[in-house]
């Protein structure tokens, strides 16, 4: 059963958008291993279907529609949110497929390139800012941690909120807006920025051990073989935090002696 | 002997790392995702609020890389960093040993902590799958006001998970660690500080191992190069 009443162009009011990126903050929040976050993503497009669909018969159509297996990167879901909306509001025959094609197509995509971009790019390297100045001057730790904040969350925002709307102003022609912002290229510029700040942090650590009191020698010494040991260790197999407890061990063990 | 006070500053602790933490974890999956619950923010925060910022400083310090690319697969689930590190602040409790040996134990305890916070995330996405077919009854049959009730019921199993664990984990290895590191011998403390000391560098290591290659390389040693400069002139000039 197809809805009563088309609307006369893909538009949405300010406040509903603004509803609807809200509501997208919860996609997750049911994540589960059987349709992942599927009725999360039906909750963030709750405000479009209550307003295009009208009668219990529609609605429960609706409903079925959104319900199947979706999964992707969180902060992109919203791009996927943006080109749905836009179907359903445009409307016409074959709404069904085409939303079930689209979901399929753009969230494989969409979550390698946002777990690439976020997860292994831009979190470590927010964090690392934060890192490199607890290292140098832990004692103002709050600028660090509200730097690495506002560096992380200014990409968050821009992708949750840009990206919702041109999904919702250009539907499936946002591919070719996705394209024009060459992210894997970016992907990988900020992971060579988080390299840079992860030389910048290992000279911070060598700083706060040797004040500690072991000069910049016993230092560099005593961290170049403790990052060499978990490069080696946990190339052999071990996992991070066993590799963490051998070199903490060993650590303990040596302070203990020779101090 | 335990003394009535540590119970009750312990217990103080507890709640209140359990209740900030949990606040906090909800951001790790279930709402937002705004890099609060990282450990570089997150442990920090939950330091300062316990009044022992440097603490904080130093769980990030260990623990924001050590995991960095670990994804779970098969029956490997990596541990949740965020909550061993809220856990590691919690855990090295109110007492009377130097910072330093408090976070080395503390930090020891959390790793399995962590582990089972990790584990239990994979059960509350299993918990999840009832909370789908119920609320996809109720829509179907007409209650949309399922939809929004789903969406609470998962951030509060998100929030209890995170709450119990914290909760039951700091109170009782804080009091554990209270009693134990009193009867260390000074030559462990100088042990422990020197683990204090060093144990960043086993994330410097895990985060090469993600980054290691091509371009990246010389960007690492680009950055270290500008930071030791720095780091020369500050001393100099100091």
């Amino acid at each position: 059963m197809r809805r009563t009443k088309q609307p006369a162009e893909v538009s949405l009011p300010r406040r509903m958008r603004a509803e609807m990126v809200i509501r997208s903050l919860f996609i997750q929040a049911t994540n589960n291993f059987e349709r992942m976050l599927s009725l999360g993503f039906l909750f963030a497009l709750w405000p479009v279907i209550k307003k295009l669909y009208r009668t219990p018969e529609e609605r429960r159509e609706a409903v079925l529609r959104h319900l199947s297996f979706f999964n992707t990167q969180p902060y992109f879901a919203n791009c996927i949110l943006g080109v749905v909306a836009h179907v359903e509001l445009r409307g016409g025959e074959g709404v069904d497929g085409e939303v079930a094609h689209i979901k399929k197509a753009m969230m494989g995509a969409l979550g390698a390139l946002g777990d690439d971009l976020f997860w292994t790019g831009l979190m470590p390297a927010a964090a690392l800012v934060a890192l490199v100045f607890y290292g140098a001057l832990p004692s103002y730790a709050f600028v660090g941690a509200i730097s690495a904040l506002a560096v992380y969350n200014v990409f968050h925002f821009w992708t949750r909120v840009k990206l919702f709307h041109v999904g919702l102003r250009l539907g499936r022609r946002v591919t070719s807006y996705l394209k024009m912002l060459r992210l894997p290229r970016f992907a990988v510029g900020v992971k060579i920025a988080a390299s840079f700040l992860l030389g910048a942090f290992t000279v911070a650590v060598i700083w706060r051990v040797a004040h500690a009191g072991l000069g910049g020698y016993g230092a560099a010494a005593a961290v170049g073989i403790a990052v060499f040991a978990s490069v080696i260790v946990q190339s052999l197999g071990i996992r991070p935090g066993l590799c963490w407890y051998i070199v903490a061990a060993a650590a303990t063990v040596v302070g203990a002696i020779t101090a | 002997m335990l003394e009535g006070s540590v119970v009750l500053a312990c217990a103080e602790r507890a709640i209140c790392v359990a209740f900030v933490g949990a606040l906090l974890g909800l951001d790790n999956i279930a709402v937002g995702q705004f890099m609060l619950a990282q450990p570089a923010v997150g442990a920090v925060l939950v330091g300062y609020i316990v009044g022992e910022p440097l603490l904080g400083v130093w769980v990030a310090l260990t623990f924001q890389l050590l995991w960095l690319g670990q994804i779970p697969v098969g029956a490997y689930v990596p541990p949740s960093a965020p909550i061993t590190a809220i856990a590691a602040v919690g855990l090295a409790g109110p007492g009377a040993a130097p910072l330093p040996a408090r976070a080395v134990a503390a930090a020891c305890l959390a790793i399995p902590v962590g582990v089972l916070a990790g584990r239990l995330d994979f059960w509350i996405k299993s918990r999840n799958v009832g909370v789908l077919h119920r609320s996809e009854n109720d829509l179907l049959d007409g209650r949309p006001l399922a939809l929004g009730g789903a969406v609470v019921k998962g951030v509060a199993n998100f929030f209890l998970k995170d709450f119990f664990l914290l909760l039951a984990a700091t109170f009782v290895g804080s009091i554990i660690l209270t009693l134990t590191l009193k009867h260390l011998t000074p030559s462990w403390y100088r042990g422990l500080a020197f683990a204090f000391a060093v144990s960043p560098a086993v994330g410097i290591g895990a985060a090469l191992k993600v980054y290691w290659k091509g371009r990246n390389i010389a960007a690492f040693g680009v950055g270290a190069a500008v930071a030791a400069a720095v780091a020369a002139i500050f001393a100099f000039v100091i």
